[in-house]
């Protein structure tokens, strides 16, 4: 029986306690409806159970899938540590979901399909830990997405150049954000070579200069993981700087209709997101910026104070 | 705090600019009580509101996803702001490594889309890949339908050219809306196929069968994820095996190979250890961080 406890045992960080402690679910919160289907789901450490992975009860669905990081009866597998859903039942999901927006407002996704027109250009890390629409309260609509390892701008990327263009020029976004986030896989394998021969080493190679440049300030942070974090956000503040020198930014400068700039970071670790503070007077003096910039955009301090 | 204003200037009209979605200035609201509203400390408010309600249920919430990162699915999909990639199929944050671009195209040549295809499989080891496509894409309206102009016509030429893939069937749709549902469609399963053209991709299914790789259309306007039919993709891929299929595993240069014999047939000489990353150090000198 010990044995088998021992096979049984949870090895995913997602539940703090002993180790050997099986994989229960924390108990639902107190506002959901006691109902039969609920306490059916309760899993129950044991062989059968151990391998079956229930879907959620209809009242988180109804909360628009927000919980606890651990799913009811999700099966925490060696392979599989954040207990995702099986691919049979995204789809499934996805008619909740839909089912879910349709009770409250009918007319949800008839509205949608309108032709867009969202306010932000957002370019993020491909990250998974960076779920957009629920990170930033965001509904869809919102937000002109790009996503690839480490939040790059690059001047020759064609993929970046044609949705900066049909962002700037035919959307007309308000703001364009580029969020990074601590501990990025992209920046700790430009500075530690893991890929080093692939493609991704190629891509991530501009932040090898951004940290040859900041060496000084970077070197003097005794922590590693804290100065890997302080390189993220100089990764941001050099995207958001080459965005500047594209053609379509540029452009944009000339006839003077141009989107606000954001340089944002996601601390990974509590999940709040904080708006770095860009060098907009360097930036105007130097020429990247224009110098109207500084009187239709103010810079003095984020928007909002994250604590 | 006084918060930030919308701050698109416009000083005169823009004429040379042309703009074939003509909602430049249109705002909608989806909901009767949710005004669409620029400013930037609302956003950042939202995620305080996340974030709280996260932790709420589980204080460790945060600090327990950021040890791990391993998703178990690749995302690539349109930048559209009304695919919400997430939502969309239940997913938390965690669980979808995510690449966006104009009508969700995987360019062999393209380095952006290349490096996430190439860290997902070999890397993170993700079980599925999605292609996911949407109907209204913009990108293949434009491709269908514009003269062409500045950065985009680049790009929108991968479009046009699977339009001339399926040229046959195309044209024989008369109703405009349809077609482009079509093209939506056929866009999909060709993005699916350059993805079995990536040798990558093909090495790790040959070794573990992973990643799966599967096509969907999100259809906007019910919100419903449709699946592409996967004689779509196979039917080319069976027909072009002789053409795209590797037989060997991609040559990727490893620092940390034994050096040998050079493949002129001379034996390649060890340089003494030069400092920084050359030789596989990391930059700073300092041991690799977890």
């Amino acid at each position: 029986m010990a044995l088998r406890l021992k096979w049984l045992r949870c090895f995913c960080s997602c539940h703090p306690g002993h180790p050997s402690a099986p994989c229960v679910p924390s108990p639902p919160p107190p506002s959901m409806p006691a109902s039969s289907s609920a306490s059916s789901l309760e899993v129950r450490p044991g062989l059968l159970s151990a391998r079956i992975q229930r879907p959620p009860p209809r009242s988180v669905l109804a909360r628009g899938f927000r919980g606890s990081a651990v799913r009811h009866g999700a099966v925490c597998e060696p392979d599989d540590p954040m207990g995702a859903p099986d691919y049979a039942q995204l789809l499934r999901n996805n008619r909740e979901w839909v089912q879910s927006r349709n009770s409250t407002d009918p007319e949800y996704f008839r509205k949608l399909s309108q032709p867009q027109s969202p306010p932000y250009l957002y370019i993020g890390c491909s990250d998974s830990r960076m779920a957009l629409n629920q990170m930033l309260g965001c509904k869809p609509g919102y937000m002109f997405v790009h996503r690839n390892i480490a939040n790059q701008v690059s001047v020759t990327d064609m993929g970046i150049l044609s949705v900066l263009s049909y962002a700037v020029d035919s959307l007309r976004v308000s703001h364009i954000i580029v969020c990074g986030h601590y501990d990025c896989g992209g920046v700790k394998s430009a500075i530690y070579g893991e890929t080093d021969g692939s493609l991704v080493a190629n891509w991530v190679n501009p932040i090898k200069r951004v940290y040859t440049e900041n060496k000084q300030e970077l070197l003097a942070i005794p922590d590693k993981k804290a100065r890997l974090d302080r390189l993220s956000e100089l990764n941001v503040l050099q995207q958001v700087h080459n965005l500047c020198q594209t053609s379509s930014m540029r452009a944009a400068f000339r006839r003077n209709a141009y989107p606000e700039l954001h340089g944002w970071i996601l601390d990974i670790y509590t999940g709040l997101v904080k708006e770095l503070e860009l060098p907009i007077k360097n930036w105007v003096e130097q020429g990247y910026l224009p110098e109207s910039y500084l009187r239709y955009c103010p810079t003095s301090s984020p928007a909002s104070s994250v604590s | 705090m006084e918060p930030r204003r919308a701050s698109v200037v416009r000083v005169a009209p823009i004429p040379m600019v042309q703009s074939y979605e003509a909602h430049s200035n249109m705002k909608y609201s989806v909901g009767e009580d949710e005004l669409l509203d620029e400013d930037i400390a609302r956003i950042l408010e939202g995620n305080q509101r996340w974030v709280e309600e996260m932790t709420a249920g589980d204080p460790e919430y945060f600090i327990s996803r950021s040890l791990i990162h391993k998703p178990k699915y690749l995302y690539i999909g349109c930048s559209d702001a009304r695919v919400p990639a997430d939502l969309m199929m239940g997913l938390q944050s965690g669980d979808l490594f995510v690449h966006r671009n104009i009508a969700n195209q995987i360019v062999s040549t393209d380095c952006n889309c290349g490096s996430v295809i190439e860290y997902a499989t070999n890397h993170l080891k993700v079980k599925h890949i999605f292609v996911c496509g949407h109907y209204g894409c913009g990108g293949i309206k434009y491709a269908l339908e514009s003269d062409g102009w500045g950065m985009n016509d680049h790009w929108m030429r991968l479009v046009r050219n699977v339009y001339r893939l399926h040229a046959q069937e195309l044209d024989e749709i008369p109703d405009k809306q349809a077609k482009l549902r079509r093209l939506v469609e056929l866009n999909v399963a060709e993005q699916v196929v350059n993805l079995y053209k990536n040798p990558h991709v093909q090495h790790s299914v040959k070794l573990t069968g992973f990643p799966k790789v599967h096509g969907l259309v999100l259809d906007i306007a019910t919100g419903l994820l449709v699946t592409i039919p996967i004689e779509l993709v196979t039917d080319p891929l069976h027909r072009y095996d002789h053409v795209y299929l590797f037989s060997k595993p991609p040559t990727v240069s490893n620092p940390h190979h034994k050096l040998g014999v050079s493949e002129h047939g001379s034996p390649l000489k060890r340089r003494p250890a030069t400092q920084g990353f050359a030789e596989g150090q990391s930059l700073d000198g300092a041991e690799k961080v977890g």
